[in-house]
């Protein structure tokens, strides 16, 4: 297991030293003067464009920039807000939390509702309602989830007035306590489920594919020949070991549910990284705007080594070697 | 129960598994009647291919209905048509009462559960009785009762020892009878030995029937009684296992104890002499269906070939064993 | 599949049974280099394609919105960008879909719109498909270091979620159309490279590689005319995917404001939408056109993947 994790960190490293290089290099192709790219469209003075030239050392050439940007991103200097002139850094740490409220929302609904309806459709020998689950599979793969969003704020704030369509509390709300997150929570459904919905689709395929491919496995027969029920085998033997895809799924598309995040943020009006990514980009401060991207690639990369680890937490054929590999 | 009282062990009667396929119904089982009584150990020989295992999973009811067409006739044990029961009845037949021992032991293990459990869940007690029970069936089956190793993965357990644990688990229910498909393919020579000194001595010492499914003869002449010729979805020849090596009826069964001499010395590559290759099912119309590939072909192999009495329990389906004067009757 | 050998090798075709039961016979689903299915007969894959209905409603909305989109001009009833002193007025006989806050027609917006979104996906199709093709089937051919390298480079850009990814871009560049379809293309090609790669690889095994080589041909003859023909199939099937992935991702973008200012979307109705979402003839229509097209192209994908490769697995 250590060493499947050391194997999982070193590959994680030059991945996101790839990221922050990418991030760079896309700077350099930004249009006319690299000045302009960092500060945008923003009226400076000429005081103002002397010191970004000497912070970001504008005047040096290429290799030496890229060395002092890779300094500055590794210890977590992001630059500074141009429309507010705070560092980036702590932009996105005053709003990171209530991304993640909203993020990790979305993912245990996407969890718990997408293995439901995965394994519902994976154990019924119904066709309708395997067809069913796939086509709401697609279906969501399809929706646009910012119209979704519209669309459920339409209905459900809008015509029917029974959930709130922004923020994260109700604006003169003092509530303490249990109503104050009851509060949060009626203003979270909504946003979460849409964010949800798309992974929920791709949670639901992948469960209901991996059950029916567990089924045909020899141990089940195995089971089967024990003299237990279907629903007892299910239970037992399919269910667990047809999650394992799942495991993978949900964790590595954390990042899809991240950066989806910053359309419903802006549909529901959510206080998180997704409405300072969606302000950066209507001021065009390009600073907070690639600050945020390099976060959100970082914590993609760290969800995936987790994922990779904790998949070899439940699946006991790449716990003990690192040579017994497949994930079948 | 009033069927407990009748111990006739398993009895099968013209019994036919008819299988869908893309181009029509074949019937890789045709109309094959054997008998596993009570204590007895039955072997049931013949290549890959000749739907052994298929009756097998026929009797037991594992094929899958998107695959099975049919079945026929009557595969009944103590009495009970095995075919008649409903899904909760069959399930106290199997494991309790018809327990079964696979080839393939990695893939007939859960990967993600330890294999003491596995064994644990066919048993009925709980707590420390449990554990001790599974204690004992791994000592039973020569594994290690260790606690540790009972945690261990079947994915960290040697071949043989995997096969020792699916043992142990067709023991777990105690039944009357244990039916063994191929038990010991895929395993080194000597492992074969040793697990089948295993099958045949827990079946010994707990009184049960056995039949065990192989096409390895050395397997059939060690632990079994009474054997089973089978040749592309009939038997052709059935008698207790000495007299049968010795005199067979059926040239198929000669061929497959050629085969055996031939090779006799350890080694994998087991080469047969028998030419060409078992007839898939549906390509056989009428007449014998060994006779592409027998020496001793004839021109009244075209006809359907009759099962001839040998002698007490003894019967091959073969012309050769025909008087000269009946074979001109029949045709 | 838990069959024992018995059933296979009654299905198996006559002569083909396996002979020898022994640890050495191999099972099914082993066996080893084959060369690829052929590309089935276009009659045949035509006939296919056709008999799944989802893929014919599917392809059926595709040409209805190329065919408005190309006519848009003559269809509109109004100049898309006109605007009127009629304000974000409900649907009406004069306005069929009302009108936007600065008084555009909405329908004649949603007709122009399909431009936008047929342009991004096509451009950023076939983007996707040349460059993933380049680099999985370099990757794959060459394999080694080459191999190695590229891969990183690939996974550099797959591990930052494509729409982060094609924001930025544009973010940064500009947001006119042709920035938007290299955006994208840069967002979706990974995924495309690694299916190549893997394609590749497959067909790297077969004889038919071999046999060029020992002929003498080139690397670059060998890719060309013998690799990539045959691993068209699953990239065709993946490229249409990736159109509608085109489409959703352009419509994210111009819903943050990331729109071609001169060619007005339906993700950008729907940004004017978000101001006021009371104003459901804004936000309905534009949605599920958008909806509906994306929709169309993975069922269109399905029924390539069925016509195209008759013995993978469906959605």
């Amino acid at each position: 297991m250590l060493r499947f994790t050391a194997r999982r960190l070193l590959h994680a490293i030059p991945l996101l030293f790839g990221v922050v290089t990418l991030m760079f290099f896309l700077l350099q192709l930004a249009p006319g003067d690299p000045i302009q790219a960092l500060i945008g469209d923003y009226p400076a003075t000429p005081e103002y464009v002397a010191q970004v030239t000497k912070t970001y050392g504008l005047d040096e050439p290429l290799m030496v920039r890229y060395w002092e940007y890779l300094q500055q991103v590794f210890t977590l200097d992001l630059g500074e807000s141009l429309a507010s002139r705070v560092p980036v850094i702590d932009l996105i740490t005053d709003r990171l939390g209530n991304t993640l409220i909203l993020t990790v929302t979305a993912m245990t609904f996407a969890a718990i509702i997408g293995i439901a309806l995965g394994v519902w459709a994976g154990v019924s020998r119904s066709r309708l309602l395997d067809h069913l689950v796939t086509g709401v599979a697609v279906g969501s793969l399809s929706i646009p989830m910012f119209w979704l969003g519209q669309m459920l704020v339409l209905i459900f704030a809008i015509k029917l007035s029974v959930l709130p369509s922004q923020g994260m509390y109700s604006t003169r709300s003092t509530a303490e306590g249990i109503d104050r997150l009851s509060d949060l929570l009626t203003h979270l459904l909504l946003p979460a489920l849409v964010l949800a919905m798309r992974e929920i689709g791709v949670v639901a395929r992948i469960v209901r594919t991996s059950v029916h491919d567990v089924l045909t496995l020899p141990y089940v027969e195995t089971a089967r020949a024990k003299g237990f029920s279907r629903s007892k085998i299910i239970r037992r033997h399919v269910v667990r070991n047809s999650l394992l895809p799942a495991v993978t799924v949900i964790g590595y598309n954390f990042g899809f549910v991240l950066a989806g995040s910053v359309l419903v943020e802006t549909v529901f009006g959510w206080p998180g990284m997704g409405q300072l990514l969606y302000e950066s980009i209507r001021n065009r401060d390009n600073a907070v705007t690639i600050g945020i991207v390099l976060l959100i690639a970082v914590v993609v990369v760290v969800v995936n080594l987790i994922t990779d680890l904790v998949y070899g937490l439940v699946d006991p054929r790449i716990r003990v070697g690192a040579s017994t590999g497949g994930r079948a | 129960m009033t069927e407990h009282a009748m111990h006739t062990g398993l009895s099968v009667r013209d019994f036919s598994v008819a299988l869908k396929t893309p181009g029509g119904p074949i019937t890789p089982v045709d109309r094959v009647s054997i008998d596993v009584e009570p204590g007895r150990r039955v072997a049931l020989v013949g290549e890959s291919g000749c739907g052994k295992s298929m009756m097998l999973r026929g009797i037991l009811r594992f094929i899958p209905p998107s695959v099975l067409d049919g079945v026929s006739g009557r595969a009944a044990f103590d009495g009970v048509d095995l075919a008649e029961l409903d899904d909760r009845r069959l399930r106290n037949y199997r494991g309790d009462r018809i327990a079964m021992v696979f080839q393939d032991a990695l893939a007939r293990l859960n990967p993600t559960m330890p294999v003491g459990a596995q064994v644990a869940e066919v048993l009925t007690g709980g707590g420390r009785e449990r554990d001790a029970q599974v204690a004992a069936l791994f000592r039973a089956v020569g594994l290690d009762s260790s606690r540790a190793f009972r945690r261990r993965f079947p994915h960290e357990l040697s071949g043989g020892m995997r096969q020792r644990v699916l043992i142990a688990i067709a023991l777990a229910g105690d039944p009357e009878l244990l039916v063994a498909d191929e038990p010991t393919t895929a395993l080194d020579v000597t492992v074969q030995a040793q697990i089948l000194d295993t099958i045949a001595s827990v079946v010994r010492e707990r009184g049960m029937a056995l039949l065990v499914v192989t096409h390895d003869l050395g397997v059939v002449s060690e632990t079994c009684e009474y054997v089973y010729v089978m040749y592309a979805g009939q038997i052709v020849e059935s008698g207790p296992v000495d007299a049968v090596f010795d005199e067979p009826g059926h040239p198929y069964t000669q061929g497959l104890i050629d085969c055996v001499l031939d090779v006799d010395e350890p080694g994998e590559q087991r080469v047969r002499t028998i030419p060409g290759v078992v007839p898939p099912p549906g390509s056989v119309t009428a007449g014998c269906r060994f006779r592409d590939r027998c020496p001793a072909a004839h021109d009244r192999c075209a006809v359907d070939p009759p099962v001839v009495e040998l002698g007490p329990g003894r019967s091959a389906r073969c012309w050769l064993r025909v008087p000269a004067e009946t074979v001109e009757e029949a045709s | 599949m838990s069959f024992d050998p018995d059933v296979t090798g009654a299905l198996a075709p006559r002569g083909a049974a396996p002979d020898n039961p022994g640890p050495a016979a191999p099972g099914p689903g082993t066996v080893a280099p084959v060369a690829p299915v052929p590309v089935p007969g276009a009659r045949l894959a035509v006939r296919r394609f056709l008999g799944h209905g989802p893929a014919v409603v599917g392809l059926a909305i595709l040409l209805l919105t190329a065919v408005m989109a190309i006519a848009a001009d003559w269809i509109a009833p109004y100049d898309p960008q006109a605007v009127s002193t009629a304000l974000l007025q409900p649907p009406s006989g004069e306005h069929l879909l009302g009108t936007d806050t600065v008084g555009r027609d909405i329908l004649s917006q949603v007709i122009h719109g399909g431009r936008v979104s047929l342009i991004v996906a096509l451009v950023t199709g076939v983007g996707t498909l040349v460059l993933g093709a380049l680099v999985g089937s370099i990757a794959g051919y060459y394999g080694g270091r080459v191999d190695a390298v590229l891969m990183r480079i690939t996974e550099v850009f797959q591990v930052i979620p494509s729409f982060a990814l094609a924001l930025i871009i544009v973010a940064v560049l500009g947001t006119n159309l042709a920035y938007i379809c290299g955006a994208l293309v840069m967002a979706l090609w990974p995924q495309m490279a690694r299916l190549v790669r893997g394609e590749v690889l497959k067909i790297m095994t077969t004889d038919m590689v071999a046999a060029a080589r020992t002929v003498g041909h080139s690397n670059r003859r060998i890719i060309v005319s013998d690799v990539l023909p045959n691993a068209l199939p699953p990239l065709i099937v993946q490229a249409t995917i990736d159109l509608g992935s085109a489409i959703l991702l352009q419509a994210g973008l111009a819903f943050l404001g990331l729109g071609d200012p001169t060619n007005l979307s339906w993700g950008d109705i729907l940004q004017q939408a978000q101001r006021d979402l009371s104003a459901w003839w804004m936000s309905v229509p534009a949605g599920v056109v958008i909806f509906l097209v994306v929709l169309a192209a993975n069922f269109v994908g399905d029924g390539l993947n069925r016509a195209l490769r008759p013995t993978s697995s469906h959605l």
